[in-house]
């Protein structure tokens, strides 16, 4: 009798958590400007057109997390020096500027003739990487 | 009978192109005195034709074009034009020295427009060589640039004026982009990961010489055997300009007169004539296609064993087979009973599902695709003159692409030997099906009329169809 609870309890718990991890992606939050601005960079490396609609409706989940890898992996600082043009953080695939990134702390790419620079977060605090 | 061929397949398993055309769309010409600019990722349109959906490399000047200039530039839509240089490699440059330049007056104002391809936005910046001395200064030979890095796609101008003491001459401009790069501090040498650089010719107070259109004609297109064939080509070149000529044709034809003829006609001499005029550079190059149809042979049998004196003779007569027309579908010759069947090609790779073009692909809503064979392959394949009766590709897998709308298959004969841009003049349609589900393996398309190949020439094959619906598909 003590066996059959501890096993129901045990299918409880890992229901539970299963149910848990799978609603995980929902929690994951995406601006809806940063989405447009940037989904042609995960539309492009799915195929584009109807291919990639079919794969954007099939994979939620991974949509969502690519979405994230190109809108929030990294971000802007603005005024990161005193002169030079600004940055349209919209004309940036991120997945270009990978090799920039670091494992544990932020790192920082700066390019010439823009006061701006780009921000890419540190590999350990990524949701997901391609 | 010997000259019955009575089926080509061609074995087509890895139309693995790229960047299309236009990787080929002329024979390189490099860059040199000057350096040649580099980029870590060519060519600049990956994997589609340049401004594909789903290009994940999609940077280049999609186009270029001036105004204010005595003659001014307009190179729009010219999407990503890499080349294939000997001994060098791929190369995202294209130096369009004959067919787009600039002609100019010291002092004028020159306005430049510059657009990059979809998705990818680029840094635009411009030089041009005013000293001559083969080397793009950066600070006083950049003429101009787009600050910043302009949305994908977008039209962005910026001006320079032609230095008022410009000596009257010929000089190099460079047009670069790079991706996400300040279009101020693009270099002219320098490696960049994705873009593309064209150059022009800069002529200031003179008229370019050396530039000269052409028109290849005859007076004879289609002529009975025995006849005379006249060629000429007449050009834009001043008359006191010395010009060269070269034409070349079917049956090793060769002159070098500016209207040559050729007496007693045969019908293998049928095809196309090829003349190139040359002032010195920028030579011309155009094409006239002339047929020569043979009498048919013909055998007369008197209905009478004999006649009379002074009676009437009354013949029937039997017209033999009319000869094939080389390079046409003109004059079948008998039906043949066992026809050949030749392999071109050995290739055992295939591409993958997504990369067009193929024979066989769905692409958009519509596609246009020409190969060419060359004679020498078809040749070395075992293939002589004579009768094609059907063509064959085969497939690794079709990938579930489904039905092909109106697949039409036509022919002329060539002496390109690359496919540089879509030649639709003179075709032949030997097939067509309203629609056509290819199959794994062999899939061959019987024509309609049988092509009567000159053994010569290279052979342009032109496959239309729809796809509906578009997918992103290839067998």
């Amino acid at each position: 009798m003590k066996t059959n609870l501890k096993l129901f309890f045990l299918g409880i718990f890992i229901t539970m958590s299963f149910f848990s991890f799978s609603q995980d992606w929902s929690k994951i939050k995406i601006d809806p400007a940063k989405e447009k601005q940037f989904e042609p960079y995960v539309e492009f490396r799915h195929g584009g057109g109807s291919v990639y609609q079919t794969w954007k409706t099939n994979n939620k989940f991974q949509y969502v997390k690519e979405m994230w890898y190109y809108s929030e992996s990294f971000y802007i600082k603005r005024n990161h020096t005193t002169s030079g043009e600004t940055m349209n953080e919209a004309a940036i695939d991120i997945s270009r500027f990978e090799s920039n990134r670091k494992a544990t702390e932020e790192s920082i790419v700066v390019i010439p003739g823009f006061k701006d620079a780009i921000v890419l977060l540190p590999t350990n605090k990524l949701i997901y990487k391609p | 009978m010997k000259n019955i061929l009575n089926k080509v397949s061609v074995l087509v398993v890895a139309l693995i192109v790229f960047s299309q055309a236009n990787l080929f769309a002329q024979p390189g010409v490099g860059p040199a005195p000057y350096c040649f600019p580099l980029y870590s990722t060519i060519p600049c349109n990956q994997p589609g034709p340049s401004n594909s959906p789903g290009n994940f490399i999609n940077d280049f000047i999609n186009s270029f074009s001036t105004t204010g200039a005595n003659v001014n530039i307009t190179n729009n839509n010219s999407g990503c034009n890499a080349q294939n240089f000997p001994a060098v490699g791929i190369r995202n440059f294209f130096y369009f020295g004959c067919s787009q330049y600039l002609v100019v007056t010291p002092g004028q104002v020159v306005n430049c427009t510059f657009q990059s391809g979809q998705t990818y936005s680029q840094g635009f910046t411009c030089f041009i060589d005013w000293d001559q001395n083969g080397v793009y200064n950066l600070t006083n030979e950049r003429v101009c640039s787009i600050p910043g890095v302009p949305a994908a796609a977008s039209f962005n101008s910026a001006n320079f004026t032609v230095p008022v003491g410009q000596a009257t001459g010929t000089y190099r401009m460079r047009v670069r982009c790079a991706y996400f790069t300040n279009g101020p501090t693009i270099d002219p040498c320098i490696n960049y990961g994705f873009g593309e650089t064209e150059e022009y010719n800069v002529y200031v107070n003179m008229t370019p010489a050396g530039i000269i259109t052409a028109t290849a004609s005859t007076s004879t297109p289609s002529i009975c055997a025995g006849q005379t064939i006249s060629l000429n080509v007449l050009t834009s070149a001043n008359p006191t300009v010395a010009l060269t000529y070269t034409w070349s044709g079917p049956g090793n034809f060769a002159s070098n007169t500016q209207s040559p003829t050729i007496t007693n006609a045969t019908a293998t001499m049928s095809g196309i004539y090829s003349v190139t005029v040359s002032p010195g550079s920028c030579p011309a190059t155009k094409t006239v296609q002339v047929t020569v149809t043979d009498y048919p042979t013909y055998t007369l049998t008197p209905l009478t064993a004999t006649v009379c004196q002074g009676g009437i003779l009354t013949p029937s007569v039997i017209l033999g087979t009319l000869p094939g027309t080389p390079c046409s579908t003109l004059g079948l010759g008998p039906t043949c009973a066992s026809p050949l069947l030749k392999d071109v090609g050995s290739s055992t790779t295939s591409n993958p599902s997504w990369q067009p073009p193929t024979v066989y692909d769905k692409y958009y809503y519509d596609t246009h695709l020409q190969i060419i064979y060359r004679a020498s392959e078809l040749l070395a394949s075992g293939v002589s003159a004579g009768y094609l009766t059907s063509m064959a590709f085969n497939v690794a897998a079709t990938n579930g692409i489904g039905s092909l709308t109106n697949y039409t298959i036509k022919m002329k004969c060539t002496t390109n030997t690359v496919v540089t841009a879509f030649d639709n003049a003179g075709l032949s349609q030997v097939f067509t099906q309203a629609n056509f589900a290819p199959v794994n393996g062999w899939n061959t398309h019987t024509f309609a009329t049988p092509y009567y190949w000159d053994g010569v020439s290279n052979i342009l094959v032109d496959i239309c169809r729809g796809n509906a619906p578009w997918q992103f598909i290839s067998a």
